[in-house]
């Protein structure tokens, strides 16, 4: 893919560093295997990376003014990886660490600003929330704390209404 | 203008036209596609169940399509939040299913926002080849990404050129014209207030709709498909259109075998003789399929 001519509008393709890093991160801290991302490619924007499928004809659209580029699957917050909700709902049940399964009064709870404490033993850094070991999106623990990272606007359902959803 | 009015004009050509008639005075079904991206069909009607949600097969053919007649707002549910499942027009859904794109292919969809069917065609890729998904507005692109986004879609990039104006060097095995239509078909009459929208747009819509259909037929493969779609009952946005497209390239109309009930198109319109094989277009209205009235034509290279 590294041959091939990136019109101007096409963000940058991941370099092999940057794969890596990505890929590292993946499997260092949910334990995601790189080969899960054997057939996509990470391009960078200005702040995100984005995921897509490897494909033969990547080729033809290179020569597209392109306005979007595959998936947003990372934030870039300072020196941090932050994974959006629809990159852990498509990967994260290949995830085997940094998982925390809630019951739905944890859930709403979280998701109306709150916090849970968690054991000591969790280190700081992005986690994924899952309900019936589905993935929902992303939590942060800082200090053994956790709270919800999955945007309002996303699970607007949840809020201002008991859920009959759970 | 007053619904009926408008469609008086389709008394000669719409069968049992009195059951059409009954049929566009009642509220359009809920249906939904369950995400095979994301999820498994027996999983969705189970995890929906457990939440009151009964979900009724819509096609005989695909266990990814269901009436919830009982839903008033599946964006409301956990289903929806986690993409397993997509609220599509059951005639909607037949498109990418008439289309039928190969994995590893390179698809167009020309006029893609919302993008419901763009989806339902990374489906049918299995997430695969290349989708290039289409929009001229781009107030209509986070609607779109959002939808990509939400169901999984992985294999799509999104460009924002007129759909007439596409450029032409690249080929496509497989091209998707929704067209900008006068939407006649998504009209239900349910209260004394229902409108049938008839805007100073609709006149031009025709003229677009062709050079739309003209230019997708251009971009494709030797060996490629289109299909061509509106959910309008018109003649002159669907047959007149296709019918143009039949003068203009050396162009066929294939065979479509949706799996729910349809009638052929219309071969005379007003006065106007259309190409015998327009017969092979199909034409879906509520009282066949409680759906969205719904047109569309396969069209592939005359060998």
């Amino acid at each position: 893919m590294g041959s091939i001519p990136w019109g101007s509008s096409w963000p940058a393709l991941a370099g092999e560093n940057e794969r890596e890093r990505i890929l590292g991160y993946l499997d260092t801290r949910f334990g995601i295997p790189e080969e899960t991302f054997r057939d996509s490619l990470f391009f960078r924007t200005r702040d995100t990376w984005r995921i897509l499928r490897r494909s033969a004809f990547l080729a033809r659209a290179s020569r597209l003014r392109v306005e979007v580029v595959g998936l947003r699957a990372f934030h870039e917050i300072g020196p941090y990886l932050k994974p959006t909700t629809r990159m852990i709902q498509i990967f994260g049940h290949e995830a085997v660490r940094s998982r925390v399964e809630l019951v739905p009064a944890d859930l709403e709870h979280l998701v109306q600003g709150g916090e849970i404490p968690l054991e000591a033993s969790w280190e700081d850094g992005y986690v994924i929330l899952c309900l019936k070991r589905l993935p929902l999106g992303v939590g942060l623990v800082i200090r053994g704390q956790l709270r919800s990272q999955i945007p309002k606007s996303d699970i607007r359902f949840f809020l201002g209404k008991k859920s009959t959803l759970l | 203008m007053a619904w009926k009015e408008r469609f008086t004009a389709y008394r000669e050509v719409i069968p049992d036209f009195s059951e059409f008639l009954d049929a566009v005075q009642q509220p359009l079904p809920t249906h939904l596609r369950v995400n095979r991206l994301k999820a498994q069909p027996e999983q969705v009607v189970d995890e929906l169940a457990e939440e009151g949600v009964h979900l009724v097969s819509s096609h005989p053919q695909d266990d990814t399509l269901y009436f919830a007649p009982d839903l008033e707002s599946p964006g409301n549910l956990l289903a929806y939040f986690l993409g397993h499942i997509h609220p599509q027009a059951l005639t909607s859904c037949l498109a990418a299913k008439a289309l039928g794109p190969a994995q590893e292919s390179c698809v167009l969809d020309l006029c893609a926002a919302p993008g419901g069917k763009t989806a339902h065609m990374a489906q049918e890729m299995e997430n695969q080849g290349l989708l290039v998904a289409n929009d001229l507005h781009t107030g209509r692109h986070p609607a779109l990404s959002h939808n990509l986004f939400r169901l999984g879609v992985l294999n799509t990039v999104v460009t924002a050129y007129q759909a007439q104006e596409f450029p032409r060097r690249e080929r496509f095995h497989f091209v998707l014209a929704d067209v900008p239509c006068s939407g006649e078909g998504r009209f239900r009459a349910v209260t004394a207030r229902s409108v049938l929208r008839t805007g100073r747009n609709t006149v031009r819509f025709p003229e677009v709709q062709k050079r739309i259909l003209v230019r997708g037929f251009d971009l494709l493969e030797e060996d490629g498909i289109l299909l061509y779609a509106t959910c309008t009952y018109n003649p002159e946005e669907n047959e007149a259109v296709v019918n143009h497209l039949l003068d203009q390239r050396d162009a066929e109309i294939l065979a479509l075998e949706p799996g729910v009930p349809f009638m052929p198109g219309l071969t005379a319109w007003n006065g106007d003789r259309y190409d015998a094989r327009l017969e092979r277009t199909a034409r879906f209205y509520p009282h066949g399929v409680d759906s969205v009235g719904f047109f569309m034509a396969r069209l592939g290279r005359r060998e």
